[in-house]
Formats: structure tokens, sequence, C-alpha cells
């Protein structure tokens, strides 16, 4: 785990793009995560992702660790997710289904199961924005629900309420348990 | 809240375990800020070129006329100066007969033009002076 102390002693001896590439490798997943729940088109997620990590290194030199990094981050993507989609509303196209044939590539399960994960992520397609988001980064890499919170900038109870009403309304249109 | 072999949860984790950036992603980032830092050291060396040109053609425009003089005071110009006075002195001398009393009539006249022109030639090279003073180069 990055911690923010490292990053500031790294911009401190000039070394911001050492710093930058520890970023990378702590944050990167999450950010293209946060990024993919707001705008859900990989391409446009993965330029926001792009644009995110290069505010990040332009700003870095300003960064005294008086927030915590992952904040910082965080608000950068949930800013520049929300411009982007302001930016492109009209041209982008969702595409969740085309992630989930990426998803499924080199999948060795039958053809039932692609069918029925293709159904699962249409019922999550179908949830509220925000229940989808929560969904979405709580199960993309294990997040606890706190990481989630500081995503997206939301209390902890909002978060558990969200996940919550997802996963009972996910499981009862799916036949499956929900705890 | 996930309990292990929860098939919801199971399912859900597999929907979207494989979702992350497409490979050279971190490459990709690196680049750019590379490319970003290019820029900028090339704007940057731009920057201090352009002030340096214009530091030094202000710094020549404000070189003293006793520089100047001694610039242009070559010895083609010498004799070319000196040819234009024998010029001057030989289409003169004719011409003063019959200038002479033209002058001698409007002599009133000739000095009031010569004294304003000589009371006003110092005014538009202070002009010039003064639009091309650059504070911090005096």
């Amino acid at each position: 785990m990055l911690k923010d102390g490292e990053v500031i002693q790294l911009v401190g001896a000039n070394r911001r793009d050492e710093a930058l590439a520890e970023i990378l490798r702590a944050y990167r997943r999450k950010v293209f995560g946060l990024a993919y729940s707001f705008v859900r088109n990989r391409e446009t997620a993965e330029d926001v992702a792009q644009e995110v990590f290069i505010k990040v290194w332009r700003a870095l030199a300003a960064y005294d660790g008086r927030a915590a990094l992952s904040t910082w981050i965080y608000t950068i993507t949930r800013n520049t997710s929300l411009s982007a989609l302001r930016d492109r509303r009209g041209g982008l196209q969702t595409e969740d289904d085309a992630v989930l044939a990426e998803v499924q590539e080199g999948d060795t399960g039958s053809a039932e199961m692609a069918a029925e994960r293709a159904f699962l992520l249409r019922l999550v397609g179908q949830l509220p924005d925000k229940q989808r988001q929560v969904v979405l980064l709580f199960y993309m890499q294990d997040q606890s629900l706190e990481e989630v919170a500081a995503m997206l900038a939301m209390p902890l109870g909002t978060v558990k309420t969200l996940l919550h009403r997802a996963r009972v309304q996910l499981a009862a249109v799916a036949g499956v348990p929900a705890t | 809240m996930t309990p292990a072999g929860n098939s919801l949860d199971a399912r859900l984790r597999a929907l979207y375990a494989g979702l992350d950036t497409s490979p050279g992603f971190d490459d990709r980032v690196m680049a750019r800020v590379a490319a970003e830092f290019d820029a900028v050291a090339a704007a940057r060396v731009n920057r201090a070129l352009a002030e340096e040109t214009k530091r030094y053609e202000l710094a020549r425009g404000r070189q003293s006329w006793g520089a100047w003089i001694r610039r242009v005071m070559t010895l083609d110009i010498l004799g070319a100066a000196v040819l234009g006075g024998f010029a001057l002195h030989f289409i003169w001398t004719p011409l003063s007969a019959q200038a002479g009393p033209l002058i001698a009539a409007h002599a009133a006249q000739v000095a009031t033009v010569l004294g304003l022109l000589l009371a006003l030639a110092p005014l538009p090279v202070l002009l010039l002076r003064q639009r091309i003073r650059i504070p911090g180069l005096a």
C-alpha cells in the first residue's frame, strides 16, 4: 500500500516521475473503475483515467499531504469523469455488453454461464446510477465499503444502504439469495 | 455482507474481476508526461530566447549618438560627405547671385522659419527616446 509520505518524499527529492509510477501502480485500477462507473464506456474511462494521472502529475509539486492522496485523486477522477460526461453527452454510448465480452475473453465456461453473466450485467446496468456505481466498485476488486464511500464521496451509511438495496433487487430478479 | 460461497457475491465478483485498463496503459501515461515535460521545457526556452532578443533590440536602439556616429563614420561616408560639400559649393556659387537679393527681401521671414525649425528640432528626438525607454533597462 502506497503511503502519502513516500509520495511527498519522492516529490521533495525531485523524483516526480517515480512518484507518479508508484501512484499508477496503486491507483490505476481504482481510478479506471471509478471513471468507468460514471461514463460506462471503456475507451472514455481510459481517456479520463489518463487525464487524471496527467493532472495528478502536474499538481504533484504542490501536494503537501494536508489532504489524503486517495481523497485528492478520487476528487480529480470524479470531476474529470463528470466533465467528460458533459462534453460527450449525446455522443457517448455505454457499452457494458462489450466490456462483458472482453471480460469473458479466455473464459472457458459454458455458453450457459456466459449468458447468465450477460443477464446479470444487464440487471446491474438497469439499477439506479448510484446503486450501480456502488455495486461495480464494491465487486470490481473487493473494495471495502469505506473505500467505496471515499471513492464516491458518500457517507458510509449511504453506501451500505445503496449496496443492500441493489443486492436485494438483483437477487430478486436473478432468483438467488441476497445474503 | 460477503460470506464465502454466496452465489450473488461470487457472480458479481466474477462479473467485474477482469475489468481493467488495456495493456500498456502505464507506459502511455508516462509517455504523455514525458511529452508534456518536453513541451513545457521547450516553451520555457522559446520564452527566454524571445525575451533575450527583445532585450538585445532595445539595448541596440538605446545606444548613444556618439556610438552611432562612430559606427557610421566610415571612410566611405566621409568621402561622400566631402564630395557632397564640394557639389553644393559649386551649385550654390552661381545661384547665390540670383538668390541673394531674394533672401535679402525676405530676411525676416527666413530668419523666423529657421529659428522655429531649430527650436523644434530636439522635440522628435526626445519623443523617440521616451518611447524606447523601458523600466529596468535604464
